[in-house]
């Protein structure tokens, strides 16, 4: 099927303001004991688009993802998915509705073969009852066809993922990613620890997922990467939401303002919550 | 090769089909050019294998020992004495070894081997069915081990400990039980016995076969079903198991029964073969248990190992068990010997997997 989205930031961003959200969270809470984590927090991402989530080391972004990914579950405040209501009791929950997360530790077993971590509790079996066995060369063949359909190159899948470089690993956590999550793939640092043309190669398969009609939500703390990739920022700062561009409208000036709270962002909002969680458009 | 036809889960095409670039460097190649990989670097592989050095030591020993002994040690009667003895260990290590993939320990395996044997052996002797003894000590190593498990995962503490009380525990308990005397089981020898322990032939036991037997079994759960795939998982990498959503706390557990019941069917092994049984049998064995599944490359922090290591690794400890007397080196050096080829072995793993992976250990 011929890819549709265009590559680079935000060409098709208007096309997508009447668009309904595919995933949403919604005035969001989350302490940790005394400390507010996150406080009102609204998201929404659309399919197709690529959101980026920014902010300080603390300033929340983990909380939110973990919430997100069904990690954790908040205080209080809702998700969505394709407008119905979920409640996430577990990351195998939000898997199970085709909500994928990257983590930033690679959760990948190292001593299992590419292919069987492609397939990870997910398994492939033939045969009936107690005699089922594992259907190694078929789950090897669709790993070859999904990691090579997204673009990423591993030049052996019976190979042990230890044995793979940092960037290769970091292709098969975000294979099995795209593979698995049809709605909604999280990501969070997916390049921190990658050189410069293996970051490039995770940026064009993120790209790529976007094509695919996935919603993605990105952690960075890279904002020349975020100004590649992303459709839409929005700015975390001590646990709210301070901030949301469209990436083509706004400045990496700004963004990081906004950051550090050096100058008072045009919508400092936060202090209700009110006007976040419908206020994309500035 | 498209997605289309790959398969049947509707996920995974859900997921690939719109993303699948058009043209050269599509599905299609990428499959060949990993096949193609796969077939030429099949020597490349076999060295890989962490069993190929290991095999190959072993190989060696028997040749060096053959030497020294002046052809006592490849004596047929002679291998029947080492297989012998490593069919008991080697029903431990194959427990032992399972529980180690998963990341676990236990320390408790010689304890339970005396006990669920002791109880049997005095249930025959009680005159109860032979049949329903066996049932009684397979259920007491499978419930010693849930033990095991339930109070590792529920009070989260490592195995190491949670064992290591257990072996104490159990041991006192047999004592306690036995007050310390052998239980002997008088002829007629029930036929169970000599199922489990008994000769075969003039030579071999039948628990040799018993052995290899379930090494062969659990060889092929472990790299063909789903549950294998969870053991190494879940020692691998706990953390990536729980995200991708392996019931990891069952997995756990069941690698702890499943270490349970190996180490009471080898007690009831050497019942069949023994004819008696008493609490200071199976104390070496948690060690060497650990020291065989070691020397066959099961890694210490879990996620890695094998049947065919574990057999291999059990069959050294045998052979030098063995060779060293019929070499007219003292029994006493046996236990020094072993702590030397357990570094060495370790050592040896470490070394060629960084040696054939590259920059990759």
């Amino acid at each position: 099927m011929e890819a549709h989205g265009e590559p680079g930031g935000g060409t098709n961003a208007t096309a997508q303001q009447e668009q309904a959200p595919v995933f949403h969270m919604e005035k969001i809470c989350k302490h940790f004991g005394g400390v507010q984590a996150a406080i009102d927090v609204s998201i929404a991402l659309r399919a197709r688009e690529v959101v980026a989530l920014v902010g300080n080391n603390g300033a929340g972004k983990s909380t939110v993802l973990r919430i997100a990914s069904g990690v954790i579950e908040p205080d209080s405040g809702k998700l969505y998915l394709d407008g119905k209501q979920i409640e996430l009791h577990g990351p195998r929950e939000a898997r199970a509705l085709g909500m994928e997360t990257v983590p930033q530790e690679l959760s990948l077993a190292p001593h299992l073969s590419v292919a069987a971590n492609m397939f990870l509790g997910r398994e492939v079996v033939r045969g009936w009852g107690p005699l089922r066995i594992l259907n190694k060369s078929l789950m090897r063949r669709r790993t070859a066809e999904l990691i090579g359909g997204f673009g990423i190159h591993i030049p052996n899948l019976d190979g042990r993922v230890f044995d793979l470089s940092g960037g290769q690993q970091q292709g098969v956590a975000i294979g099995r990613a795209l593979a698995w999550g049809s709605r909604v793939v999280i990501l969070d640092e997916p390049t921190a620890a990658l050189g410069i043309e293996e970051t490039a190669r995770v940026e064009s398969t993120l790209l790529k997922m976007r094509e695919a009609g996935v919603g993605v939500l990105l952690v960075s703390h890279n904002l020349d990467q975020v100004f590649r990739v992303s459709d839409r920022i929005y700015v975390l700062r001590r646990g709210r939401i301070v901030g949301e561009r469209m990436t083509n409208a706004t400045t990496a000036d700004e963004i990081v303002a906004l950051i550090t709270g050096a100058t008072t962002g045009t919508v400092e909002v936060g202090q209700s919550g009110e006007g976040v969680d419908n206020g994309y458009a500035q | 090769m498209t997605a289309a036809q790959a398969g049947t889960n509707q996920q995974v095409l859900a997921g690939a089909g719109p993303a699948g670039p058009p043209g050269q460097g599509g599905p299609a190649g990428a499959a060949a050019r990993t096949s193609r990989l796969g077939s030429s670097s099949l020597a490349f592989r076999i060295l890989r294998q962490r069993e190929t050095g290991i095999v190959l030591v072993g190989l060696l020993m028997f040749v060096v020992f053959s030497v020294l002994s002046n052809g006592t040690f490849d004596s047929v009667e002679n291998w029947g004495g080492i297989t012998s003895t490593a069919a008991e260990l080697g029903i431990v290590t194959i427990g032992v070894a399972l529980l180690m993939i998963c990341g676990e320990f236990d320390l408790s395996v010689g304890a339970n081997f005396s006990f669920a044997a002791l109880v049997m052996a005095t249930m025959i002797q009680d005159h109860y069915p032979p049949g329903a003894a066996l049932v009684v000590a397979l259920a007491i190593g499978a419930g010693i081990g849930l033990l095991n498990g339930l109070v590792t995962v529920t009070l989260d503490i490592p195995s190491f400990i949670t064992t290591l009380g257990a072996f104490f525990l159990w041991t006192g308990v047999t004592l306690i039980v036995t007050g310390g005397e052998t239980v002997t089981i008088l002829p007629p020898t029930p036929a169970l016995l000599n199922v489990l322990g008994g000769m075969l032939g003039s030579q071999i036991r039948s628990e040799l076969l018993w052995w290899l037997g379930l090494a062969v079994v659990v060889g092929v759960v472990l790299q063909r079903t789903v549950t294998g795939n969870w053991f190494f998982a879940v020692g691998g990498k706990r953390l990536a198991a729980v995200e991708a959503g392996v019931p990891v706390t069952r997995t756990r557990v069941l690698a702890f029964v499943i270490c349970g019941l190996f180490a009471a069917f080898a007690g009831a092994v050497q019942l069949g073969h023994l004819d008696s049984m008493s609490a200071s049998f199976g104390t070496t064995y948690q060690l060497e248990a650990i020291a065989a599944s070691v020397v066959g490359g099961c890694a210490l922090m879990g996620g890695r190992g094998s049947m065919l290591g574990a057999v291999v690794g059990t069959l050294i400890l045998a052979m030098l068990d063995s060779g060293l007397i019929l070499s007219g080196v003292s029994p006493y050096w046996y236990e020094a010997v072993v702590g030397v080829i357990l570094v060495a072995a370790v050592a040896m793993h470490t070394r060629v997997g960084q040696l054939v992976s590259g920059a990759g250990a």
